[in-house]
């Protein structure tokens, strides 16, 4: 049996907990009632702690997914979560221009403890109006050529499939796993 | 933004006031790691404090939940310095308390059946 531990990172509101569970034949979320004014206008329930799924892609071959809580007063769940990881999502709301600009300023501290990890971004929200393009969204975090900037539809399994199987094979490739 | 609960903030100074300096730092947390009421001692940031205490609580309702246990009425941690971290969820919230070092364990439990009883 083999396992890939791959973290889904991102802001707020980016659609985390909806990838893992899209994906997952299992999954547990740590959801809870929203409080704060400024995010309960975003939505209802968030991650506290952490959302996981295992995704069975046979052969013995398994992925267990744990997502991230979102708000920057969950950060210290990061360095919990990302211990042993093979890759991660960056996740962003393309339909929100702050959320992209935290995503940025999470990344950019996620990316100095992991410098070497293989990660693809997923423009999430894409079948809402106003989305931004990925290529936008790739100039806007300027990550480099070699890095996936994928258009994505999280509660589409097909979309949410095409994200996790482009990482897979970046870290297959990455950390030399034979399949 | 404050989110704080007065008559909280109130219940839990009284609860450090007869704690005999028993007790280091207590806050009440909502669900989603908002700090509502706080005394503390040490120097740790509320918000920081109040998200772990909800992460540990969610990670522990989680996982009963998955064994289909219901949820739990109190959690305590043993620290390497022999002080305690208690969790105790209280109306809807969670208390946390960190007491001092070898505390007596009993009158923790007094204190926290007669202030911190569910309805």
């Amino acid at each position: 049996m083999y396992s890939f531990k791959i973290l889904v990172l991102g802001p707020f509101n980016a659609g985390k907990t909806t990838l893992v569970q899209t994906l997952s034949e299992i999954s547990m979320t740590t959801e809870r009632e929203i409080t704060r004014p400024e995010e309960k206008v975003k939505k209802t329930k968030t991650t506290v702690a952490m959302d996981f799924g295992l995704v069975n892609l046979g052969d013995g071959y398994v992925v267990r997914l744990f997502g991230t809580p979102g708000q920057r007063r969950f950060s210290f769940m990061w360095r919990v979560l990302s211990k042993g990881i093979h890759g991660y999502i960056l996740m962003i709301d393309s339909t929100d221009e702050e959320s992209i600009m935290e995503a940025i300023r999470i990344h950019e501290s996620f990316r100095q403890e992991h410098r070497d990890v293989p990660y693809v971004v997923a423009a999430n929200k894409q079948d809402l109006p106003g989305a931004m393009s990925a290529l936008d969204i790739r100039l806007a975090l300027d990550v480099p050529d070699e890095v996936p900037v994928i258009p994505t539809i999280a509660t589409n399994h097909q979309s949410a499939w095409t994200v996790l199987s482009t990482l897979l094979e970046l870290c297959i490739t990455k950390w030399k796993i034979v399949v | 933004m404050e989110y704080k609960s007065p008559e909280l903030q109130a219940h839990i100074e009284e609860v450090v006031k007869v704690s005999r300096g028993l007790i280091d730092a207590i806050i009440i947390t909502k669900p989603d790691g908002t700090p509502i009421a706080n005394v503390n001692s040490i120097d740790v940031n509320p918000d920081y404090l109040a998200a772990a205490i909800s992460a540990v609580s969610g990670v522990i309702s989680s996982v009963l939940e998955v064994m289909d246990m219901g949820d739990f009425r109190r959690a305590h941690v043993e620290l390497k310095d022999k002080r305690y971290l208690y969790v105790v969820p209280y109306k809807g919230d969670y208390v946390a308390l960190i007491t001092k070092p070898n505390p007596n364990l009993g009158f923790i439990d007094l204190l926290l059946d007669i202030y911190f009883k569910e309805v």
